[in-house]
């Protein structure tokens, strides 16, 4: 079968996205051989909506099974739709999750590019505003980030160091930088995303919603509330990713626990982390607000992690 | 002359209604319908094109078609001249289609059989090719090929496909990276290449730059 004319596509943007011109291509081609339309959509649509009645999904096929759906609907009582599987339950859990407002607690302990790690932060995340707001507990206490879900990573600036660090502008007091690392490359797929999802929780859902490999595990409980355990695990070359998801009865995760195991030797990461999050105060409602520019020092060339330590940020 | 007043049916009950408030209530509908027939008719090939590829098939798209179009239509009237139509429509589409895969009732409802085009030479292969991408998208998770299609069909920036989905932009770029890599797996090299003219595999850029 011989590839599709790539130029019968959108016009792709070399710029940004080089390598996008054979997947366009293909969706293109996927799309183009409309058959003859079966029914009016649009006299349908106005049928339906004059009599302003609830449409279901199954209504729109053939007849005699569509209006069985429909009563099955307004019954309650569906007995033809099979369970849900794990994945999906999962799936639907995090996107639950992630609809309200939420505390956070992320504990982390382990190696990575042979030395020790550990952390302990405090957070909330602002469905409004998009970002999670986290302060670290130990070892930096009273460090504080920001992560929005468009990239951007704002670490705030030690307190000794402020308008004294060369080249920092005096009135910085945030430090922005993306969530994609420049020194990352080169690193795979799931090294990236399990970097990203060490650094915000909301990307460590994100993490565990991208699993395929999915099983439920059992019953499980914590402080109030009782539900189900569903174990995960996401491999590539460099990295594996085991876990466990902990929804409670509202459909919600309770309870994010995940083992990275790195053998990338070569970016410095290799080693194994431990990371349990856990989530309570669901539909908190905490605005998460983003620095001012004025206080906002942008420099892709500057790590974060160095310039902290050049201000001397280690605290006891 | 006639009395303002008319009873729409005398004597069985309805409410009585001034015959010019009707009329002006027609007039105002009808230009709600024109409007929302003129976006349907200029875009709605569009959007039927969107819906193939998220379902997998003709029939489930129009489906998804209907039922996106009806809601849409049954808001027109509230719509803020701000709102981009389009793209309340693409919203409505991915969201339903996600909910209808969630609670797999579109495996469930019985498809029409479509009767066999008979298509020739050229026309042949094309439909071949259709039919395997078809296919093989439909292999792919719900969010990995809504990404998919909305990236590189509608051509939506990375942010604008994150808050549609309502996730981050890095997990856009992965479910973006692992449906390529997927549909490479299923389709082949030749189709889905590996190299800098073809597809974006960033994982394998990666590799390859060490």
């Amino acid at each position: 079968m011989s590839r599709p004319d790539p130029t019968t596509g959108p016009a792709a943007d070399e710029a940004t996205d080089p390598g996008g011109r054979a997947i366009r291509a293909l969706l293109a081609a996927a799309s183009e051989d409309a058959p003859p339309p079966t029914t009016d959509l649009l006299g349908k649509v106005h049928h339906r909506a004059r009599r302003r009645r609830a449409l279901v999904p199954s209504l729109a096929a053939v007849g005699v099974a569509g209006v069985l759906a429909a009563a099955a609907v307004a019954t309650s009582s569906i007995t033809a739709t099979p369970p849900a599987s794990a994945q999906e339950r999962v799936a639907a859990a995090v996107t639950r999750t992630t609809q309200d407002g939420y505390r956070i607690r992320a504990a982390m302990s382990g190696t990575k590019g042979g030395r020790k790690e550990t952390s302990v932060s405090q957070g909330v995340f602002d469905p409004v505003g998009r970002a999670v707001r986290m302060v670290v507990v130990t070892p930096d206490k009273g460090h504080v980030t920001i992560h929005h879900l468009d990239g951007r990573v704002y670490v705030q600036l030690p307190a000794q160091g402020v308008g004294r660090q060369p080249g920092v502008p005096q009135g910085a007091r945030w430090f922005l930088r993306a969530t994609r690392d420049p020194n990352d490359a080169g690193i795979s797929d799931l090294a990236d995303f399990g970097r990203r999802a060490l650094l915000s929780p909301q990307e460590a859902l994100e993490l565990a919603q991208s699993a395929t490999d999915v099983r439920e595990a059992g019953p499980v409980s914590g402080d109030g509330w009782t539900g189900s355990r569903f174990a995960f695990t996401l491999t590539d070359r460099q990295w594996r990713v085991t876990g466990s998801v902990d929804v409670d009865g509202d459909g919600r995760v309770r309870r994010l626990e995940f083992v990275s195991t790195s053998t990338d030797t070569a970016h410095g990461v290799a080693g194994t982390l431990h990371w349990l999050l856990t989530f309570w105060d669901f539909g908190i409602r905490e605005r998460v607000t983003l620095p001012p520019d004025s206080q906002v020092y942008r420099d892709p060339a500057r790590d974060p992690k160095e310039l902290a330590e050049r201000l001397g940020n280690r605290r006891s | 002359m006639e009395h303002p007043v008319t009873a729409a049916t005398r004597g069985d009950g309805l409410r009585w209604r001034s015959t010019e408030r009707h009329r002006a209530e027609g007039r105002h509908a009808q230009e709600l319908d024109t409007g929302f027939v003129a976006f349907a008719r200029r875009r709605g090939p569009h959007h039927l094109r969107t819906a193939v590829l998220l379902t997998g098939d003709w029939h489930t798209a129009e489906d998804l078609m209907q039922t996106c179009l009806a809601k849409l239509y049954r808001v027109w009237h509230r719509l803020d001249t701000g709102v981009d139509p389009d793209s309340y429509l693409r919203r409505m589409l991915v969201n339903t289609q996600r909910s209808w895969w969630r609670a797999r009732w579109r495996q469930e409802a019985p498809v029409e059989v479509v009767p066999d085009r008979a298509v020739e030479g050229d026309g042949e292969e094309r439909q071949a090719l259709a039919d395997t991408v078809r296919r093989a998208l439909a292999a792919l998770p719900s969010r990995q090929r809504a990404v998919l299609v909305l990236r590189y069909f509608e051509d939506l920036p990375e942010a604008q496909v994150a808050d549609l989905l309502g996730c981050s932009v890095g997990t856009v770029k992965t479910h973006t990276s692992r449906a390529i890599r997927r549909l490479r797996e299923l389709l082949g090299d030749e189709l889905v290449p590996d190299d800098p003219g073809g597809v974006n595999d960033l994982a394998d850029q990666r590799r390859d730059s060490r």
